[in-house]
């Protein structure tokens, strides 16, 4: 019987094996990971957003002097990009090099009641930003990044590039 | 300094001040067993695996995937029949410590009793107490779905013979005791090696390896390397990026963290109080390998 067991898990250690000499092969040559069409889109959505929030995190990090328009800016678009994120999530549309999971159609409701989410959290963020009160600010924009994160729990699985 | 940036820092710093910023919550009353205890089971992640996403909390059922079959986790509410509401605080420090159950089986490392038997008795106790404070939730736990020979208990008593270090955590004198804080967290109730930590053959963690990174980590996530070789991104983060990135998530490019370190950072790492995190990123700078 410990010959099985043995077996089984070595060919999982020299299959990881292979992985690493793919990975270190393939590199990062290509942006996205050489994703085309509505994955590459939706990566650059994605990337997008990425951008905004890191804006603004260098405000709230204290890397970057702090300027709520700047914030209310950022807010904006990312509160735009919401509704587009479901349009480029065609059914089962799962090529590499996506990391998106197959869940988000068996979830369909609970995926897009997530973009939904994101603009209406960026929304309120845009408005605190105008009010200017750093605290809130704060608080807000870490609502917001729950919104990111707990979507990216649920249905992406994060890939080596 | 350019006064802006001063400004900046003066709201990092007032954010810094008072602990659990983030969280909507209070500030963890240390004085108060329970409340201290709910601090605990925060650190422990316990709910990441013992709630089940519609299920009722604590109540177990989360079905977790694994090589050799499905584990459902059982039902740790105090309920007297179904969950654990019988046991004795030996019990449950036994079970957390020795990873055996009341009637003397083992249990099966998918229960991380391999790090929390470093958490100290006293938190323990304060865990125990948090737990016994819960709602009891009838609820049977369900058998795990094992293929032959995994599904022999029996079998875990060889596995903990040659990857078990049961020695209880023991802080390092010549390190600072922030440092040996972070130590704690991250190899005791943080358990953050059991996910971020290479794997043997036989699915024990790798100790001279620790914290490497795994490539075949739960469900198969690639889980990235927390040590500062140069080969991992978090050795060109600064204390403020992995601050951030374990608190809310976010790393330095503006993406967020997921998967399980989603549910690490929902029921975890965001909870814990802005010493016990900078604990940890300053274990996390200067740990052995
Ligand atoms: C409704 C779900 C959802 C929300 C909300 C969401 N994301 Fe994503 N995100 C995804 C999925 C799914 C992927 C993986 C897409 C793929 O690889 O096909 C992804 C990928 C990414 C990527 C990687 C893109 C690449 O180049 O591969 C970044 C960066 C990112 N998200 C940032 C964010 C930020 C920042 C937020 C919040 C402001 C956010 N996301 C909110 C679902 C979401
Ligand atoms: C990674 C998932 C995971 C985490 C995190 C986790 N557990 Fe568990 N736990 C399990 C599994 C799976 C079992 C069942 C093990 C077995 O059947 O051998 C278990 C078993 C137990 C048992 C034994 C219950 C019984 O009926 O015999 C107790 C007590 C327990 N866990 C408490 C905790 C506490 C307290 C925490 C947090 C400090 C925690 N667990 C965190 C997965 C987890
Ligand atoms: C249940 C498994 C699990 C546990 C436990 C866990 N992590 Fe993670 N961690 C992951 C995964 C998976 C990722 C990658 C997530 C992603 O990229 O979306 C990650 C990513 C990270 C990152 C970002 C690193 C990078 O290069 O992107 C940091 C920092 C981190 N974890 C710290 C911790 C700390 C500290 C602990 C313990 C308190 C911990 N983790 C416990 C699974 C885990």
């Amino acid at each position: 019987m410990k010959t099985t067991f043995n077996t089984h898990l070595f060919s999982k250690q020299a299959l990881s094996a292979l992985f690493i000499v793919g990975t270190i092969f393939t590199g990062t040559v290509f942006s996205h990971g050489g994703a085309t069409g509505v994955v590459k889109e939706r990566m650059e959505l994605m990337k997008e957003v990425g951008d905004n929030m890191k804006q603004v995190g260098a405000m709230v990090k204290g890397q970057a002097p702090f300027d709520s328009m700047t914030i209310a800016k950022n807010a904006k678009s990312i509160s735009d990009a919401g509704p587009h994120i479901t349009k480029l999530f065609p059914n089962d549309s799962l090529h590499k090099p996506s990391e998106a999971l197959p869940a988000i159609w068996e979830e369909w409701d609970q995926f897009s009641a997530l973009s939904d989410k994101l603009s209406d959290e960026a929304n309120k963020l845009q408005e605190v930003a105008q009010g200017g009160d750093k605290r809130a600010i704060t608080m807000q924009f870490a609502k917001l990044g729950k919104v990111c994160s707990g979507c990216h729990t649920d249905y992406r699985k994060k890939e080596e590039k | 300094m350019k006064p802006s940036t001063l400004k900046a820092l003066t709201i990092l710093s007032s954010m810094l001040i008072s602990p659990i910023t983030w969280a909507d919550k209070d500030t963890p009353e240390v004085s108060d067993p329970v409340k201290s205890g709910e601090y605990i089971f925060n650190m422990g992640g316990c709910s990441s695996c013992h709630t089940a996403k519609e299920g009722k909390a604590l109540a177990g059922g989360l079905a977790m995937e694994t090589p050799f079959g499905v584990f459902y986790t059982p039902n740790i509410t105090p309920d007297k029949e179904t969950g654990i509401g019988d046991w004795s605080d030996e019990d449950f420090i036994r079970a957390m410590t020795k990873g055996e159950a009341p009637d003397g089986s083992h249990y099966y490392p998918t229960f991380p009793y391999t790090s929390y038997s470093k958490m100290s008795r006293h938190d323990l106790l304060a865990l125990k107490d948090y737990l016994n404070q819960q709602t009891p939730v009838v609820s049977e736990n369900r058998p795990h779905d094992l293929s032959f020979p995994f599904n022999l208990r029996s079998l875990m008593g060889f596995w903990k013979m040659v990857n078990f270090d049961e020695t209880p955590f023991v802080p390092d004198k010549d390190k600072s005791q922030v440092w040996n804080r972070g130590a704690y967290i991250v190899n005791g109730p943080g358990h953050c090696g059991e996910c971020h930590s290479p794997r043997n053959l036989i699915g024990g963690v790798k100790s001279e390896e620790a914290l490497a990174g795994n490539l075949e980590g739960p469900e198969g996530e690639k889980v990235p390397g927390l040590t500062m070789a140069k080969e991992n991104r978090v050795s060109q983060w600064s204390d403020e990026d992995l601050l951030f990135s374990i608190q809310i998530g976010m790393t330095p490019d503006g993406d967020f963290l997921g998967g399980s370190m989603g549910h690490v950072i929902e029921n975890s790492t965001g909870k814990l109080s802005q010493e016990d995190l900078k604990a940890i990123i300053e274990y996390l700078r200067d740990s052995e390998s």
